[in-house]
């Protein structure tokens, strides 16, 4: 068989399909079962005779899981399975390392290389078929998840979106946070969590009725009330996410106070979560440099100098603010020259 | 890797093959089928084949043993 005939897909209709399987084998019999005996079940079967073409597979049609043999000629399939566990994209594709041989050292390296499981040759159809199952149902949950997160975030932009004062002010945020988080040595999960808290920490202002959201006069005691309920629907709309589990204190606590003043839970001191302290700080530096429905916008010296009043007063560590402004003075961000 | 477990491999990929597909005719023939009989002889043959590699892996892995005492 050629490596074009390789490349063939037995297409079923999608809704029938119980996922895309990729077999990828040198010896094209092996590659013929595979596919029969998956077809049957009702998989969708995509095929590659070598390594490198399951790689441009993989990127180019996402299968639900990778049938991969160990053995092969140039790239063989602990390369391929290590080049799909370290590629974003692909990461969270299910791979099983099919062997004809079963020894110890082989199944180390297979999971050194972020194997899932492995399929001793000869294959039992039933062994097949019940990993399959399990694999790509354990992706389709993993799928959902993003799905899910990409909502939400989908959500908090539209949410900006309501507002054109707010234009550009998720994005800002996360720039800002992110740089502050590096500052500070944390680590990359911290950081990257301060990279999704910019996007989504006012993702409950869903929640907000415009009438109160944008209004332009002064805020009734009423309206306050519904405003601060915001952080509290945006940790609950989060909150089944596994994915998020880092980014929802920041949502729920970003307006805290180290005073106690602050809201929705009036947490005080090292109660506040760090990098809510750091959205916060942030969150009151753009809101001063941009122009809001009740405010023009301020210069960004203005701004520090605001930023270091609500230091004296009690609300924000000054380490964490005298970081923040080194760092906007050392980058001359634009908002600086803001007028 | 050594020649002997090539040689393992590719017996084993080969006589998987064969199982695979016998499986997979016996699946689809009649109970009634006159060639039933004849497909499951070739299945047997390959399982037998595959108990007899894994007896002369072990004498091998044995020898080997042996002789570097």
């Amino acid at each position: 068989m050629s490596p074009l005939e390789h490349q063939t897909v037995t297409e079923l209709p999608r809704a029938t399909s119980l996922g895309k399987v990729l077999v990828v084998d040198d010896v094209s019999a092996n590659v013929d079962l595979l596919n029969t005996l998956l077809s049957r079940e009702g998989y969708t079967v995509l095929t590659a005779s070598d390594g490198q073409q399951a790689l441009e597979i993989v990127a180019r049609e996402h299968p639900d899981l990778v049938l991969m043999d160990v053995m092969m000629p140039k790239l063989n399939g602990f390369g391929v399975c290590e080049q799909i566990k370290q590629n974003k994209a692909t990461r969270l594709t299910p791979v099983v390392l099919i062997t004809a041989l079963c020894k110890r050292e082989d199944r180390i390296q297979g999971i050194n290389a972020g194997a899932d499981d492995f399929l001793i040759k000869p294959i039992n159809i039933h062994e097949l078929t019940a990993r399959a199952r399990s694999l790509i149902r354990l992706k389709r949950y993993t799928d959902d998840l993003d799905t899910a997160e990409s909502v939400i975030v989908s959500l908090a932009l539209v949410i900006e979106a309501r507002d054109a004062y707010t234009d550009g002010h998720c994005n800002r945020l996360a720039d800002y946070a992110t740089a502050l988080g590096s500052a500070l040595g944390l680590g990359n999960e911290d950081v990257a969590a301060l990279y999704r808290g910019g996007y989504l920490h006012d993702v409950g202002k869903v929640g907000i009725p415009d009438a109160v959201l944008l209004k332009s006069g002064r805020l009734t005691q009423e309206e306050y009330k519904a405003i601060q309920q915001h952080p509290v629907i945006g940790d609950r709309l989060c909150g089944e996410l596994r994915s998020l589990r880092r980014v929802r204190p920041i949502v729920r606590h970003h307006h805290e106070r180290l005073d106690g003043t602050g809201y929705p839970d009036r947490l005080t001191g090292d109660d506040i979560p760090l990098l809510a302290q750091i959205m916060g700080i942030v969150d009151v530096y753009d809101a001063i440099t941009t122009e809001r429905p009740y405010k023009p916008a301020v210069r960004s010296d203005r701004a520090f100098e605001e930023l270091m009043d609500e230091v004296k007063q009690g609300w924000r560590r000054r380490d964490l603010v005298e970081e923040f402004i080194r760092l906007m003075q050392l980058t001359r961000r634009p908002a600086i020259d803001t007028p | 890797m050594n020649d002997d477990r090539i040689f393992l491999h590719d017996m084993k990929n080969m006589l998987g093959i064969i199982i695979g597909f016998s499986n997979l005719l016996l699946e689809g023939m009649p109970e009634e089928d006159p060639h039933r009989g004849d497909v499951d002889e070739i299945r047997l043959a390959a399982e037998g084949a595959i108990a007899l590699l894994a007896r002369w892996s072990q004498a091998n892995l044995d020898r080997v043993k042996g002789d570097t005492r």
